[in-house]
């Protein structure tokens, strides 16, 4: 094997870069403790009542009932999330139509990466991918130039347009940092002269990976119905983080306890010790 | 008059002059369907009094419900912004906010400032999209302080991301009022496609201001958490008002009817520990007595309690301490256990639902974790289960139904408070939206029990004002004084805001629309009761 080029190299450290920046955030948030529970309505794996928004409260004693949930419904809702951003759709349809081919294009973009890779596996197995070639070579060749092409001239429209929005709409200017441009103005650059491990190195520092806060956002946080039963790994986590000290420093707050010791603490209220 | 900031509005206008930053004109707010159309016909926004105006801070929109001080020596204000500092860093550390760090750093972090929120956000909406209401404001206001104070790097970085406020007490004294510009109904986050929540955050600045500077607003903390802790309940009743309050509702029943008439109280091992809003039986006793009624008469075992803190299911801590929620939660799980009930009932009150039946379940453990439900779903099964004679001809009148938000978007309970409205009222009608895309009735996160200074004016023209266009809407084409029409709103905090607005633009009296909770209607319906439950002119 030749060694590498510069080039490549730096396409190399790029994308390892991104992987552990990313990871760095995600364990950020993975490690963050469990809770208080704090769903929003509708919850998809609410089986026959996702529809309405309704939940297992809504039946008597639900806590003796197992939870009816539907894996297909949760799916569904999510698929509609990933490929068509269905609630920007219904809720902010004006930036929809720049937001979405922006994120298309991005996905036509992942999957070119993908199919380069595929085909540089494949050549160097003495498949040959071209036009002309075999079945697999062909579907291979035109799939790369399509995801290509399309992913590029997506993401450059939804970026642009993107940008212009935020330069022209008084909501969003007033809210836009120089970073929140620059972001725009960088992907662009980058997507026009095909720079792309730059941006890789950058993206994992922005909010434009709110692809893996959105996962959290939805499956940790409004869709988490898991409840707490005695034994479980939530009691657990509760017992645990109860023990936690408190510095909360409020004349309600009891100095140097736990949260088990000041959320006992209430004859500090009856005492009068607050103002 | 105050003079006030030219639009638009910026972030940093927060830190600057001490101009107010807007002023309410009711001629600029959407208008209401008439004959509300006409905002002279309304009673003009009281303004602060002199003295008022001197010691408390109202640069905000020129309302005051915390009464940050106005005067403040630079002494105080450089100990103060060191402590909301040391307050933020808390806020981020996981000791002292395993509660809701998760939420609030995925909030912090990946918004993407697309405005979306701001659509479903019915204050800022109403108020003629004023600036500083924008459910992304506040949020952005201490998204930035974090970004100059906290991060590193934040004041070497400076503009290039957004790391350019500056904290000192003009913020304070309005971010904290602008903390309590928000019901925390939660509207806006359910409309974001990132799931970005930025009620919680308005309740995280609150937290802020609460647990650590020792600033909150009267009503809530000191006649609120403070005060239930103390005498029982947030409505200074003490165990004795209790019972005897549940001995008038039971002579004042058997004089109504002539029919015997019990009220439980302290039963052991009943099957269940009914709790009500106790502003209930101040303000609306006819409803604790319907409970009453419908349980007896469905044979069912239950009891009141009253234990200190256990006869008032509020627990304003929701709003904005996890400490008093935490203490109040416990308090009530506690008598449940004394008592050896199998489960906890939760009146019609919405915030007490969610405080008591979600929100803290990840506060107990085994020895204090008892089953908690709503009162809808069981009174479904009593409406559905044949034991009562309903006559759904006695409710012959329109009827529409409000969604108190802590318990339809924030648990899902939908349907079964619709089951019955279908079952016993003929001439039931949606309000648009309605079910977990609702708006908020303008008194959420506890503002309808805010009564001090000039709040309750922010309340009637701006918070309330969606769900009073929605009302009027429910009845549209029948909006004279003709006929009498019913607004059921199962939820203590939502009837008081309804009382007020209808009281504020003369609702009743000019078109016969009253309010109430559902199990009147229920009872109304009973042809077991000979005269009718619900007495129109005491509603």
């Amino acid at each position: 094997m030749s060694s590498l080029s510069n080039l490549q190299l730096f396409t190399l450290v790029s994308c390892v870069f991104f992987i552990v920046i990313l990871a760095f955030r995600t364990i950020k948030i993975i490690r963050t403790p469990l809770h208080l529970r704090w769903e929003l309505m509708p919850i998809p794996h609410e089986k026959g009542r996702y529809y309405y928004g309704g939940s297992r409260y809504e039946k008597i004693d639900h806590w003796k009932k197992p939870a009816e949930k539907s894996s297909l419904t949760e799916l569904t809702a999510m698929l509609e999330e990933i490929i068509f951003i269905k609630s920007l759709f219904k809720r902010n349809r004006q930036l929809w139509w720049f937001s979405y081919p922006f994120h298309t294009g991005l996905y036509f973009l992942i999957c070119y990466l993908f199919l380069l890779v595929t085909g540089a596996i494949a050549e160097n197995n003495g498949v040959t991918i071209a036009a002309d070639s075999g079945i697999f070579g062909t579907i291979v060749h035109y799939l790369t130039v399509f995801c290509g092409f399309s992913g590029l001239i997506l993401s450059i429209t939804g970026a642009a347009g993107l940008l212009v929005k935020r330069m022209t709409r008084k909501e969003l200017r007033l809210y836009s940092t120089p970073s929140d441009y620059f972001n725009l103005v960088f992907f662009l650059i980058v997507m026009i002269t095909g720079f792309i491990a730059t941006l890789l190195i950058y993206l994992p520092f922005t909010h434009m990976i709110h692809f893996m806060a959105k996962y959290f956002a939805y499956h940790r946080v409004r869709w988490a119905d898991e409840p707490n039963t005695s034994g479980s790994k939530v009691e657990k986590h509760v017992i645990k983080q109860l023990g936690y000290k408190v510095s909360w420093s409020a004349s309600h707050v009891k100095q140097g306890g736990t949260w088990a010791d000041i959320a006992k603490d209430t004859e500090r209220d009856a005492n009068g010790k607050n103002n | 008059m105050e003079k006030t900031i030219k639009k638009p509005i910026k972030i940093t206008d927060i830190s600057k002059s001490k101009e107010q930053l807007v002023k309410i004109n009711p001629q600029e707010l959407v208008p209401l369907p008439p004959p509300y159309d006409k905002p002279d016909n309304f009673p003009k926004i009281k303004q602060l009094t002199e003295e008022q105006e001197q010691q408390m801070d109202s640069s905000l929109d020129g309302f005051v419900l915390v009464g940050f001080p106005k005067s403040v020596s630079e002494e105080q204000e450089k100990k103060w912004v060191e402590k909301f500092l040391s307050g933020v860093k808390k806020l981020l550390n996981k000791e002292d906010n395993w509660t809701f760090l998760k939420p609030l750093l995925i909030s912090l972090e990946y918004c993407t400032k697309c405005q979306t929120c701001s659509k479903a956000c019915n204050i800022f909406q109403m108020s003629g999209e004023k600036e500083i209401y924008r459910p992304t404001y506040r949020a952005e206001v201490l998204r930035r302080i974090i970004k100059k104070y906290i991060k590193p790097g934040g004041r070497l970085f400076g503009k290039f991301y957004g790391a350019d406020i500056d904290l000192n007490r003009n913020l304070l004294a309005r971010l904290a009022e602008l903390s309590y510009r928000c019901t925390l109904c939660r509207r806006c986050a359910q409309a974001c496609s990132i799931g970005i929540d930025n009620a919680l955050i308005t309740r995280e600045i609150r937290k802020i201001f609460s647990q650590e500077l020792d600033i909150t607003v009267p009503d809530l903390h000191k006649l609120g958490t403070v005060q239930q802790l103390e005498t029982g309940s947030s409505t200074g009743m003490p165990p004795l008002a209790f019972k005897d309050n549940i001995e008038f509702l039971e002579e004042d029943f058997e004089e109504y009817t002539k029919m015997k008439f019990n009220l439980p109280v302290n039963v052991p091992n009943a099957d269940i520990l009914l709790i009500h809003n106790a502003g209930e039986y101040l303000a609306w006793p006819e409803n604790p007595e319907a409970f009453g009624i419908i349980l007896e008469a469905a044979g069912i075992s239950y009891t009141l309690s009253s234990d200190l803190v256990a006869y008032d299911s509020v627990n304003y801590g929701l709003f904005y301490d996890d400490i008093q929620l935490a203490k109040i939660a416990l308090k009530h799980a506690e008598i449940a256990k004394k008592l050896g009930v199998k489960k906890i009932v939760l009146g019609e009150c919405g915030h007490a639902h969610k405080a008591l039946g979600v929100v803290a379940d990840r506060i107990f453990t085994s020895e204090n974790n008892i089953p908690r439900e709503s009162c809808l779903t069981l009174l479904k099964d009593i409406v559905f289960s044949g034991k009562l004679a309903l006559d759904p001809s006695r409710n012959d009148f329109p009827v529409t139904l409000h969604d108190p938000c802590n318990i339809v978007r924030s648990m899902g309970i939908v349907e079964p408070q619709r089951k019955i409205l279908r079952k016993i009222c003929p001439k039931f009608r949606e309000m648009t939206p309605h079910g977990i895309e609702n708006y908020c009735c303008g008194g959420g996160s506890g503002f309808a029990i805010c009564k001090s200074l000039n709040f309750p004016d922010w309340r009637m023209h701006i918070s309330g004002r969606m769900k009073l266009k929605q009302i009027l809407e429910a009845f549209q084409g029948d909006l004279g004084p003709e006929n009498k029409k019913y607004v059921c709103a199962p939820c203590s905090n939502c009837k008081g805001q309804i009382r007020d607005l209808f009281k504020f633009y003369k609702v009743t009296e000019k078109s016969s629309i009253y309010y109430g909770g559902l199990v009147e209607l229920i009872v109304n319906a009973m042809s077991d009761i000979k005269k009718p439950f619900i007495e129109w002119e005491m509603l």
